[in-house]
């Protein structure tokens, strides 16, 4: 038996499905097919309740990160609804779309730094959810409390030391960090994670996977995070939603995650 | 590693098809029939060796008396060149925001930006030179304005371009947590797309630094008229000292726009 497997029959700390919480993100009948590719999202439906830790497993192209860029409606979906905080996505205007992706932090394999600019001016860009402007464009423009703000994010990664390094010249486990610390400049209600450590070697994938975990812990924050690693699903979520060719095949608690079902993900 | 020797390797030359053959025959043929067009002549070229030679002996050595008031030229030439560059490098930028298809407000702003700056780069500047004095009169600022309008279709189309080129992820990043059309632009687009703005600005000089030369020929103000004044009147050693000092202020932008792309990029 593969040690992942081992590792999912092992006892798994148990937490509950918050039932009485109200759904952060709702999906329902979500489909998406791309031209030349097919169907990637084949019906989801999914609710993640406030406070939850899901883990989206599932194997290359099964339709994890179209189902994250569908729920911020970074792309448009085919068919179904995706409700983030009670609001449908698909219907509102760019205002009102613009004011429910401000509570929706996001953090992306690829970092996605600009990269000219200083780890603190790109920790700062996460204020823009709340205040846009010239004064969030920069670190020299800032106002005093955006500034300072901005710098506590980056000490909470450990990298308040590095806030004037330019961002293109930061190592991998670096950018990851002043990533997170934007998406914590944000101030947002629920966090989600596009194989957030996919780009980091095992070591460094490991310490910022822990570190963010436990600042989205810390603030009590809704948690999606995709992930090709099953032992970061297993260690960092309360619950595990499979993909499989676009189907959510999968769907239980991480402490009594089923080894058929998990296998059936990848099998 | 083993090999499938039953598979042959591709062609070293795709075969074009008989539509692209002939579309290259034509660009051939046309091309010959250009020669002729152009008037090219071995025998009259041949011919005005000697005619050359002659004239360079003249310019030489170069006649210093004018140089102040050539110096004074020069000066204003390089003004015009300056900021003229430097409003047309101002009004270039948001008209290219605009010009590009993923940061325009609306498809039709994004389709009027783009024949704007198409029409500014198309018109040749003497054109806009010489509508510009017939508009304003002779001098310093129907040149400036030309210069101006040149810039902006030179550095509007390759702005935009930059911009477009610019990796997408910082700029999604930012929508996607509820950034505004215009701080996208900001904080992710132009940052990025700043060493070629840089690039392309000192470029434009460079180019309005020759440009503003050729613009006084038709009254536009700087050292041109001055240049035209010493070949109409014979002074081909006053000529000489105006070209050398052309080349040595051309010459000179080129350098410092190099060592400021070194330095900034």
């Amino acid at each position: 038996m593969p040690a992942i497997l081992r590792l999912a029959e092992a006892s798994a700390p148990d937490v509950a499905r918050m039932p009485g919480r109200p759904a952060d993100l709702a999906v329902s009948g979500l489909r998406k097919a791309f031209k030349g590719a097919g169907p990637v999202l084949s019906g989801v439906d999914l609710e993640i309740r406030r406070g939850e830790a899901v883990a989206l497993i599932g194997a290359n192209g099964s339709g994890k990160s179209t189902l994250l860029r569908c729920a911020l409606r970074l792309i448009e979906p085919d068919a179904g609804a995706v409700r983030l905080f009670g609001s449908d996505v698909g219907t509102l205007g760019r205002a009102a779309l613009r004011r429910v992706r401000a509570r929706v932090g996001l953090v992306s394999q690829r970092h996605n730094l600009v990269p000219r600019l200083s780890a603190l001016s790109n920790v700062l860009h996460g204020a823009q959810a709340r205040r846009g402007g010239p004064r969030t464009w920069y670190q020299g423009l800032a106002r005093h409390a955006e500034r300072a703000t901005a710098m506590e994010c980056l000490d909470r990664v450990g990298l308040a030391h590095l806030a004037g390094r330019r961002a293109d010249q930061l190592s991998g486990g670096q950018s990851q960090r002043v990533a997170i610390a934007r998406a914590l400049m944000q101030s947002p209600d629920i966090m989600l994670a596009d194989e957030p450590v996919a780009s980091l070697d095992p070591a460094a994938g490991e310490e910022v996977m822990r570190l963010f975990v436990d600042l989205t812990r810390q603030q009590d924050l809704t948690l999606v995070f995709v992930s090709h690693d099953l032992d970061h699903a297993l260690a960092y979520a309360d619950r595990v939603i499979g993909l499989r060719g676009g189907r959510l095949t999968l769907d239980q608690p991480a402490a009594r995650l089923d080894v058929e079902a998990l296998r059936g993900i990848y099998g | 590693m083993a090999t499938n020797d039953h598979v042959a390797a591709p062609a070293r030359f795709g075969r074009p098809t008989p539509a692209r053959f002939l579309a290259y025959l034509l660009a051939v043929l046309f091309f010959v029939v250009s020669v002729d067009g152009a008037g090219l002549s071995p025998a009259d070229f041949v011919e005005g060796l000697p005619h050359m030679a002659r004239l360079t002996g003249e310019m030489f050595p170069p006649d210093l008396d004018r140089l102040d008031a050539v110096a004074i030229a020069l000066l204003e030439t390089f003004q015009m060149a300056l900021v003229g560059t430097v409003l047309g490098v101002l009004v270039s930028l948001p008209l290219a925001v605009a010009a590009t298809r993923a940061h325009a407000p609306h498809a039709l702003i994004y389709h009027a930006a783009r024949t704007l700056i198409a029409f500014f780069r198309t018109v040749p500047d003497l054109v806009w030179a010489l509508f510009f004095v017939a508009s304003v009169g002779l001098g310093p600022f129907a040149g400036t304005l030309a210069i101006m309008v040149d810039t902006i279709g030179f550095c509007g189309r390759f702005f935009a371009e930059a911009m477009e080129e610019v990796e997408p992820g910082p700029s999604e990043a930012l929508t996607a947590i509820g950034a505004r059309r215009l701080d996208v632009v900001g904080c992710a687009v132009l940052p990025a797309a700043m060493p070629s703005f840089i690039n392309t600005s000192m470029f434009s000089l460079e180019k309005a630094t020759r440009s503003s030369v050729v613009l006084g020929l038709v009254g536009a103000g700087g050292i041109g008229i001055e240049l035209k004044v010493a070949m109409d009147m014979f002074q081909y050693a006053e000529a000489a000292t105006i070209i050398l000092t052309i080349f040595l202020l051309v010459l000179g932008v080129e350098r410092a726009g190099a060592a400021v792309r070194r330095r900034i990029i």
